[in-house]
Parts: structure tokens; sequence; C-alpha cells
């Protein structure tokens, strides 16, 4: 019953936040609704007993890369006001692709039969924590998890090269 | 316990948001921020899911998309803060260096 209530709680702010990243005209407001958005699922995540993403999901997302969002704009001065465009022809074309999108995937996920509104099975306890995780990352996906490590990496290079000043 | 249903139609739902964000926006930071809301989206399809298999799969899935979506962001915008001191300007519309 609680975990109905804060769901619901959670999804109407995500969904509400997500809605208002898009529409604010001040692009700060827009870093800082991204961050309510991923608190909001970040508490979606602990709420499926997925304690540890939760955890990395507001370290990593709303503590820094919505910090990377705000350098950004702090580092750009932006002289031309922002307009919004929400009548124009593209904009009713952009409407037009996301609801087909939104009823194609409700029309595939009503397809899938009976087992999208079974209960879910759920974690078992700590089956989210870290240190089962982190078993799993070094045993089963151990060359995939190296090969991240080699991609952040090429990142750093990427970065340093793109990023010189001549 | 919530049934998954929900959770694939409130992922949905945000995925569609960042779509027509996506679409509708002109300046290329509010996009990139749109391409993160989809992302999101698609991380609580997979916890949803695991949590419906009662397996730590999809936790493993979604660490990996936050790392390489880490390294995405950060190059995304190196990029756009090169472009900006080449060419003054953020908006989508207008970058049309490749144009010919």
């Amino acid at each position: 019953m609680i975990g109905a209530i804060l769901f619901f709680v959670f999804a109407a702010v995500a969904l509400t936040a997500a809605v208002l990243v898009i529409a604010s005209r001040s692009i700060v407001h827009s870093a800082l609704y991204l961050v309510l958005s991923f608190l909001a699922v970040a508490g979606l995540f602990i709420l499926q007993g997925a304690e540890f993403l939760g955890a990395v999901q507001i370290l990593l997302y709303a503590g820094s890369i919505v910090v990377m969002f705000v350098f950004v704009v702090m580092m750009v001065n932006l002289k031309e006001p922002i307009s919004l465009q929400w009548t124009t022809f593209r904009s009713m074309g952009a409407y037009l692709l996301g609801g087909l999108m939104l009823v194609e995937l409700f029309w595939i996920a009503g397809r899938a039969g009976g087992w999208l509104s079974a209960p879910s099975r759920g974690l078992e306890p700590g089956q989210g924590h870290i240190e089962v995780l982190g078993k799993v990352l070094f045993r089963q996906y151990l060359l995939p998890f190296e090969l991240l490590s080699l991609v952040l990496l090429t990142a750093i290079f990427g970065l340093l090269v793109i990023g010189r000043r001549k | 316990m919530v049934p998954v249903a929900y959770y694939v139609v409130l992922s949905a739902a945000l995925f569609t948001v960042g779509l027509v964000g996506i679409l509708v926006r002109r300046n290329i930071l509010v996009v990139l921020m749109a391409v993160e809301l989809m992302i999101n989206a698609v991380n609580l399809n997979f916890i949803a899911f695991s949590n419906l298999h009662g397996n730590y799969t999809g936790i493993v899935a979604v660490l990996f998309v936050i790392g390489v979506e880490a390294a995405e962001l950060a190059i995304a915008l190196t990029v756009i803060l090169a472009y900006y001191r080449h060419r003054e300007t953020l908006d989508g519309d207008r970058m049309d260096l490749l144009k010919g």
C-alpha cells in the first residue's frame, strides 16, 4: 500500500519535472528540473530494491552530470534570448510523432498479455546491494567491465584533444 | 508491490517527453537534457523487468548504460563548447558547418 503511494508520488514528480525540463525558458531552470526528475527516478529505483543503483543515480546523474551542464551554461554567454516555438508546423510534427510512438509503445505493451500486470517477483533482499553486484561485475561481466574503463579512458583523451585551445 | 505494467507506462511517457523535447527545442543543451531523460526512461524499464524476474542482470545493464552515457555526455559537452568558441551559437538549427 505504502509502496503504491510512493510509486505514484515519485512517478508524478518525475513526469512533471521532465515536462518542465522541456518547457522552461531558462537553461539553468531546465538543469534544476532535470535534477528533480533524476531524484524521483532514483526513488523509484530504491523502491524496487536496487538501492545501490539509486545511490549511483543520485551521485552521478543528479550530482556530476547536472554540474557539468551548469558549468557549460556558465562558460557560454547566451546573448540571444531563447524563443520557444510550441505552435509552429515543426512542433506539430513533433507532437504527432511523440503521440504516435506513445500509442505504439502502449500497443506493444498491450499485446504482451497478462504477465505485465502480474505482481513482480521482486529482488531478493540484498540483491541490489554493492556486495552482490561487485561479485557479479568482477566474475560474470569482467570483460565488459574492463572494456568500459577503456571507453572512459578514451573519452578522457578525446576531451583533452577536443577541448584544447588553439 | 505495483505491477510492472505501471513502470512500463511511466517509462513510455518519460521517453515520449524526451523525444518531443528533442524535436521541439532548438537549444542544443536542452536537446542533450532531453536525451538524458530518454536514457533515464530506458533505465527505469531495465530495473522494472529486473524486479519482475527477481534477477540482477538488469541492474548490471543499467550500470553499463550509466558508464557509457557519462563518457558520451562529457564528449558531447566538450564538442558543444568547442563549437561555441568557433561560431558563438548554441542553436541546433544553425549548426550547419558540414552543409557544404
